[in-house]
């Protein structure tokens, strides 16, 4: 039997009430104008392919497959449908009845998951980035830029303080891991400063978002054990993406209800942290008196992970405002999706150049000179956008307007 | 449709605008009600000419196209029951003018309201009708359905924001009625004509709309009571005492906890019922108002009287009270809701008979009402896989109807005829009046091909 037919599932596809509210939330329906790119339309196909009166086509799976996971849509329904969750459902039930296509397959499997494959493939993509053209697909490659050595590799230790407030593991993702060491190092070091111990485990495992979006919660799993097992005898876990921050927090939902792992990994997820909730509600840092490292206008973008994922709003825009030396601007439409979620990008080109031009479009009337967030991937992509439109704002991680050496 | 009919459309629009994929006809075969009936094409048209050279062929050609806008009604008014054309114009959405010297605004049909509203609001101006649905609503189908919204008491309803259109009519011809300017000269005004025509006199494709200046100053009250009689008397003794508030929401205990289930504002949750009260206009006039609100409220028994102090509590407020209806559907997995309305002090009558109603079928019903127009949304709560209590939604529902009329009331406040009311049409006008309907209908679609057959058997 399919897993959209399961009992909780299968009910969780019924409380769709139809009433459309979700749809015009949905960044990738604002593309097409068409519902069958929006969440009521999506719920209604997976609906068809549960009762049977739909076979699992190759537009369907397009059509469940251009989901940016933004969970905008979950965020804006008044009777608590979980769209986005449903997507992720089809997901698991498109590779488990049809398996997925090998361009996805492998690296989801096989690479994120393995350190040593996934740094020798991020390694390779380094040297190959000179022999191809600037952008593929609307992505602009040449603009991320991949360490030479990555940042579990080549990290050192920093002195603990005397006596430390707290025992912070730093958990730091592939994607920041191997594109912003720096970002990481800062992370470090801010920490440190305000007290706490920082160990950052080696052996920590990709948190398993990619391998969750596509549907393979098996692999998550895996993730979840491994995180659980190298960040066991630490106070708080603390990590600067969003979207790790976000599967960490919620690893419960790949495990059985009222399993004893589901409750393992509740216990765990109680510790995680992003890194500014973790500064302004946990460690109440003194921001009165600090000097922010950027000078002029900054604006923010909300990770979709961080703002609906986590509903952290206020700590980063706090940092923000409360910083000395720098000007604070709200951006329209701050916490719409920028487009990039995660492959997204790659397999639906046209719409993932389209959302972001959107979302330069709203820099712009900011008139700011940077570019504040909280996520490598956003960070990525909108760095990569501003380029191609030939904008002068610089995008920083939040991190580093505390970090001022 | 044959594969000729469907090759000749894509002459007139772009391919990419033509749909006939089965997935995509599946997720046209619906709107916010339970009905279904799949199209056997869709059309995105983007332009009046567009929209004009389609109807001209599916005139010829006798094919039924049934226009839709965002399909958020509640009456079935998009349901594509007879196959042919869905006609969608969501990507006719761009806000052609604004003219705030003139207070005139000219929009595309598909425009979504809650975004007119934004582009409005920095410079100090609104658009009135504000129907709960209006984060996900085209100005297009709230001109098809005359919806109002809770400000509607003060401000009116769809109907009276409307100074003309381009439409297209069912022959193909493109006609302009109304103009820009803000008094109508004819005397035989059609644009009031076609507000709340459902799709079945022509097909929008630009809208005149009048906006108005943000008020002065707005304060906003929140009234709990132990009883819906008392809150439905003091509904009525306020509209007597001559204060027009824009807005006068009730909500019984059931809304009241999904509410908060969603939200989470601290409302009482023991509370027989609310009643969300707004006025606004110049600074001075508003505490003299509110102090009378008051005292009506204390002669009738109020349980809580509280003033939303800040912007951000008011925001909350309306939060909960427009997402009230999906929070009532996180209960059982299907709603369905009805639109009657009641003369104001027959309010109490109507609200004692559903709870009788509820009772004798154990179903859930809760009860949302305009309160100061007596329009009353009944929801009833069911699991529509169900079909015994699908039977038993249809009586409950039947027997809701009934009362409304019995109490000299009407079965459409503000979400139109559709399919789904046809039933009760008759009980509602006399047949004379209804073939009169009809005559008119015909005179505007000789063949019955736009939106054939709702609101009215019209037959050829
Ligand atoms: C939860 C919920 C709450 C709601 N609250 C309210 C409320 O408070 N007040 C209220 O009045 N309504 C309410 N509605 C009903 C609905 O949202 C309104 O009727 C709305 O105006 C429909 O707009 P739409 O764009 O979805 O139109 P659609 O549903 O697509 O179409 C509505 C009708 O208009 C016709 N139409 C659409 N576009 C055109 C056009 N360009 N030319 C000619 N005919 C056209 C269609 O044929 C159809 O008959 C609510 C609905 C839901 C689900
Ligand atoms: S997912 Fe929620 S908001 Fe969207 S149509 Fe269904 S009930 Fe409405
Ligand atoms: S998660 Fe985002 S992209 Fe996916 S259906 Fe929901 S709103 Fe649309
Ligand atoms: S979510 Fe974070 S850890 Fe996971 S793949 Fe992305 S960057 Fe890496």
């Amino acid at each position: 039997m399919s897993i959209l037919k399961e009992g909780k599932n299968y009910e969780l596809l019924n409380t769709c009430n139809k009433c459309g509210f979700c749809v015009q939330g949905c960044s990738v329906y604002k593309e097409h104008f068409n519902e069958a790119y929006g969440t009521r339309g999506r719920i209604r196909l997976i609906k068809a392919v549960a009762n049977g009166e739909l076979e699992r086509t190759p537009l369907y799976e397009k059509i469940i497959n251009s989901c940016l996971m933004c969970e905008e849509c979950s965020k804006n329904c008044p009777s608590g449908v979980q769209g986005h969750l449903l997507v992720q459902m089809a997901r698991e039930d498109l590779a488990r009845e049809k398996g997925l296509p090998f361009a996805k397959k492998f690296p989801l499997e096989k690479v994120l998951p393995n350190n040593n494959l996934r740094k020798l493939s991020f390694h390779s993509f380094r040297l190959g980035k000179n022999i191809i053209p600037q952008t593929i697909k609307g992505i602009n490659i040449k603009s991320l830029s991949i360490e030479k050595v990555d940042f579990l590799s080549s990290y050192k230790p920093i002195h603990k303080p005397e006596n430390p407030k707290l025992k912070v593991g730093f958990f730091v993702g592939c994607m920041m891991n191997h594109t912003m060491a720096q970002v990481a190092n800062s992370i470090v070091r801010v920490l440190t400063k305000e007290g706490c111990e920082v160990v950052v485990p080696k052996e920590q495992r990709c948190c398993g978002t990619p391998a969750y979006v596509y549907g393979q919660s098996k692999v998550t799993r895996e993730s979840a054990f491994q995180n659980l097992e190298v960040f066991k005898d630490v106070d708080v876990i603390v990590t600067g993406c969003a979207s790790c921050g976000n599967m960490l927090k919620s690893y419960g939902k790949v495990f059985p209800e009222d399993s004893k792992e589901k409750e393992l990994v509740e216990a765990f997820s109680k510790k995680v942290r992003d890194i500014t909730q973790f500064l302004v509600d946990d460690l109440k840092i003194d921001l009165d008196n600090k000097q922010s490292s950027l000078k002029g206008k900054v604006t923010y973008h909300d990770p979709c992970h961080l703002v609906r994922g986590q509903n952290i709003t206020e700590q980063p825009r706090k940092i923000l405002q409360d910083l000395k030396g720098d000007d604070y601007v709200e951006m329209p439409g701050a916490s719409k999706c920028c487009g990039a979620s995660g492959m997204f990008q790659y397999f639906y080109p046209e719409e993932a150049t389209a959302i972001s031009n959107k979302k330069v479009e709203n820099i712009k009337k900011t008139k700011a000179d940077y570019v504040v967030t909280n996520c490598p991937a956003c960070y990525q992509r909108i760095k990569g956008s501003l380029e191609i439109n030939r904008m002068p704002q610089k995008v920083m991680h939040i991190i580093e307007l505390l970090d001022s050496k | 449709m044959n594969s000729k009919q469907i090759n000749y459309l894509k002459t007139i629009v772009d391919p990419k605008n033509i749909c006939t994929t089965k997935e995509e006809l599946l997720v046209y075969e619906y709107d916010a009600t339970l009905l279904k009936g799949a199209p056997e094409v869709i059309v995105f048209p983007e332009t009046t000419e567009q929209v004009s050279r389609i109807l001209t062929y599916a005139f010829q050609e006798n094919i039924p196209v049934t226009t839709r806008g965002a399909g958020t009604n509640l009456s079935g008014g998009t349901i594509p029951d007879q196959g042919g054309i869905a006609f969608v114009l969501t990507k006719m959405n761009k806000v052609l003018e604004i003219d705030f010297e003139n207070r005139v605004v000219v929009v595309e049909p598909g425009t979504i309201n809650q975004e007119l509203q934004d582009m409005l609001t920095p410079h100090g101006y609104y658009y009135p009708p504000d129907p709960a649905s209006m984060k996900a609503c085209t100005i297009g189908g709230n001109v098809g359905e005359c919806s109002g919204g809770p400000r509607c008491l003060k401000y009116g309803v769809t109907r009276d924001y409307i100074l003309g259109m381009e439409m297209v009519l069912s022959t193909g011809e493109v006609v302009v009625i109304g103009s820009k300017q803000q008094v109508n000269p004819d005397p035989l005004d059609i644009v009031k004509f076609m507000v709340g025509s459902e799709g079945t006199l022509g097909v929008f494709t630009k809208l005149f709309l009048k906006i108005k200046k943000v008020s002065e100053a707005k304060k906003t009250m929140l009234c709990t009571f132990d009883s819906v009689k008392d809150a439905s008397r003091t509904v009525a003794n306020i509209v007597r005492e001559g204060i027009v508030p824009t807005t006068l929401e009730l909500m019984d205990n059931l809304l009241i906890n999904c509410a908060e289930d969603f939200i989470g504002l601290g409302l009482d949750r023991t509370a027989d019922a609310l009643l969300l009260i707004e006025v606004d206009g110049l600074k001075e006039e508003l505490d003299g108002q509110v102090e009378v609100i008051k005292k009506v409220c204390e002669k009738n028994n109020v349980k809580g009287f509280k003033i939303a102090q800040s912007a951000k509590e008011v925001d909350q407020l309306w939060t909960a009270r427009r997402t009230v209806i999906g929070a009532v559907a996180r209960k059982r997995p299907s709603y369905s809701m009805q639109d009657v309305t009641v003369p104001r002090n027959k309010l109490p009558d109507i609200v004692e008979e559903i709870v009788n109603i509820s009772e004798k079928y154990n179903l859930p019903i809760g009860v949302l009402a305009h309160a100061g127009d007596g329009n009353l949304h009944p929801l009833v709560l069911f699991d529509e896989r169900n079909k015994e209590e699908v039977e038993k939604v249809h009586e409950a529902e039947f027997l809701i109807c009934k009362k409304a009329l019995s109490l000299g009331g009407t079965l459409s406040g503000e979400h139109g005829i559709g399919l789904l009311k046809k039933p009760f049409l008759d009980q509602e006008f006399a047949p004379e009046v209804l073939n009169l309907k009809r005559k008119i209908m015909l005179a505007f679609d000789s063949k019955n091909i736009l939106n054939p057959d709702k609101i009215l058997e019209v037959g050829k």
